[in-house]
């Protein structure tokens, strides 16, 4: 029914993760487009660590997030300098740079081939649990006063700074949550397929997971949910327009990209509140959400936390 | 030393070509503000289109290289009309930075899936019965003469671009929406036209590089635009934004040092030149060579 059976619900799961370590960054409202990198550096160290040291795969879920969160580090020292255009470009060019080394490193990451043979595979149990669990952390986030604090750094960071929120510091922090969370779905990205190759980990992935985030919604823990299953069932509902769905993805995204921004998640909540608004309920302050005046950065939601 | 010397002529040539690519890029960032992820999708369409417009008329190249311009002035006006003229006016900031790029992305989906029906996902090759290419000597260098033809057409149009936007009245109307739109419209320019013609513009010179590219290559696929992107955005970073010169010498420079790289470190290595070229320049000098001139304020 609607296309969905396991592989489905499988491949939406691992979505979902990868989506999720995209929308951490991207909520905080910075375009930083990195986050492949660190979903790289997950899936390589489940293959080098699995095919060549042996490691189990408790093991390599302690070791890449501890990777990817060092370099994550790393990289937003220089990072943290730029802003706008010249950090989504630079972080881009981080991605690059890592896939170019993918490929020419063969004795460490087997070159174009990549490494196969990744064991053990993963089942859609502990693909569910991961999701579940990172929901309801960023679920949790959200909702706390970090949550408020993130939100406002999206809608207008200068507010929030002047609110005493510490924008460097929380965007800092965004980074290297989106780092553990990339890395994490490439260890589960790579025993899932059994095998990692470079050519995953480029400029095609960072425009999808980005487009997954912003059609789901960049402002709720749900957005992701929602994009991945976009990006996930689309492909399936749409099986008589052939391979010509990618053109529904890219008329979606204009869409929402234009009349909402806040995604299908805050489409819905928008909704939602006119509806209840109409009926004549009175509602608290938070179900009147600010109109978003300044997008300069970020795309401004005007969402609740919830 | 023949043989470096040698490389580095033919990194020069290729460096043409990444400053016409360029050139449209910085043109729509710098006056606009606009990021144009559908750069590189326009610029592998409009080249699919001229294969496959040549495979079945035989038209000769330059003509093919006129349409691939008006092609690409066509997707151009689109891109305006549709996706950064609605944004614009959904949006309460002048700055559709951002918004810009998410719209541009999917209108590079939607450009690139085109490329990819059109062509089946298979590498489609250039007609030879359209341009064969000849080998060129030149002292102790050789080359091909689409290089040279690539090369010669890339400098025109950057000097015919740098012309008409510095020192015509449609290039000063350019600079002063880039500079201050509302002010501009006091003047009496229509920001409106002026934006439709800058994007114009801008999708052309990527047409008419993706026409050069296709002919150089002998052969296009749907994925070519993607690297020519990046290196694109580097090109631009390297020059500075919204710098015409700036994009001609930025792809020059990494034309010549993609062709060093390849000289010591193999070709294998030639892709990571321009990542390393564009995160050294935005820590050390993020202005490029020549600043931001179409919205320089000081």
């Amino acid at each position: 029914m609607l296309g969905i059976n396991d592989t489905t619900i499988e491949l939406w799961l691992l979505n979902c993760m990868l989506a999720y370590s995209a929308f951490a960054v991207l909520t905080g409202g910075s375009f930083t487009l990195a986050y492949v990198a660190f979903v790289a550096v997950g899936a390589y160290t489940a293959g080098i660590g699995s095919v060549d040291h042996g490691w189990s795969l408790p093991q390599e879920m302690v070791v890449a997030p501890l990777l990817a969160g060092l370099a994550a580090l790393v990289i937003a020292r220089p990072l943290e300098r730029l802003s706008g255009v010249y950090l989504s470009i630079a972080s881009v060019g981080v991605v690059g740079l890592l896939q170019v080394l993918l490929l020419n490193l063969d004795g460490l990451t087997g070159g174009a081939i990549g490494i196969t043979g990744i064991d053990p595979p993963i089942g859609i149990g502990l693909l569910a649990a991961c999701v579940a669990i990172l929901a309801l952390i960023l679920r949790q986030l959200q909702v706390s006063n970090f949550g408020r604090a993130i939100r406002m750094t999206r809608v207008d960071p200068l507010v929030a700074g002047a609110m005493g929120v510490n924008v460097g510091r929380l965007r800092l922090w965004l980074f290297v949550l989106s780092a553990v969370i990339g890395a994490e779905a490439g260890v589960l990205r790579g025993h899932y397929f059994g095998l990692v190759t470079p050519d995953e980990y480029g400029f095609t992935t960072v425009v999808q997971l980005l487009a997954m985030v912003i059609i789901g919604g960049v402002g709720s823990w749900l957005g992701p949910l929602i994009g991945a299953a976009v990006f996930t069932l689309l492909p399936e509902w749409l099986r008589s327009f052939g391979d010509w769905r990618e053109v529904v993805t890219g008329v979606l995204l204009l869409v929402i990209i234009i009349v909402s921004r806040e995604g299908l998640v805050g489409a819905a909540r928008t909704q939602w509140h006119r509806r209840r608004h109409r009926r004549g309920v009175a509602d608290d302050a938070a179900a009147d959400p600010p109109p978003a005046t300044s997008l300069n950065g970020a795309l401004a939601g005007g969402e609740e936390d919830r | 030393m023949t043989a470096l010397i040698q490389d580095l002529f033919n990194g020069l040539l290729t460096g043409g070509v990444y400053a016409l690519f360029a050139v449209g890029l910085t043109l729509s960032l710098g006056a606009l503000r606009v990021m144009n992820l559908a750069h590189g999708a326009t610029f592998t369409l409009v080249a699919i289109a001229g294969v496959e417009l040549s495979a079945s008329l035989h038209v000769p190249f330059a003509l093919l290289v006129v349409f691939g311009a008006l092609v690409g002035a066509v997707i151009g006006v689109l891109l305006e009309l549709v996706a950064f003229r609605p944004l614009r006016a959904g949006s309460a900031e002048r700055n559709i930075e951002m918004p810009s790029l998410v719209a541009s992305l999917a209108v590079l989906f939607i450009l690139q899936t085109i490329s990819q029906q059109w062509t089946d996902a298979n590498v489609v090759n250039f007609p030879s019965s359209v341009f064969k290419s000849t080998q060129v000597d030149l002292g102790p260098l050789t080359t091909r003469s689409i290089l040279l033809i690539m090369f010669g057409v890339a400098i025109v149009l950057m000097a015919a671009t740098w012309y008409v936007l510095m020192r015509t009245q449609a290039g000063r109307a350019v600079r002063a929406v880039a500079m201050d739109e509302d002010a501009a419209g006091m003047v009496g320019i229509d920001a409106g036209t002026v934006k439709v013609a800058t994007m114009a513009a801008s999708s052309a010179l990527a047409g008419i590089a993706g026409t050069l590219i296709a002919a150089s290559l002998g052969a296009v696929s749907f994925t070519m635009g993607d690297p020519q992107l990046l290196k694109g955005f580097s090109v631009v970073i390297l020059g500075g934004i919204g710098s015409v010169p700036g994009a001609l010498v930025g792809g020059l420079v990494l034309g010549l040092l993609e062709g060093l790289t390849g000289h010591v470190a193999g070709s294998a290595w030639q892709p990571a030149t321009s990542f390393v070229l564009l995160i050294v320049f935005l820590l050390v000098r993020p202005q490029g060579f020549f600043g931001r001139p179409l919205v320089d304020r000081a």
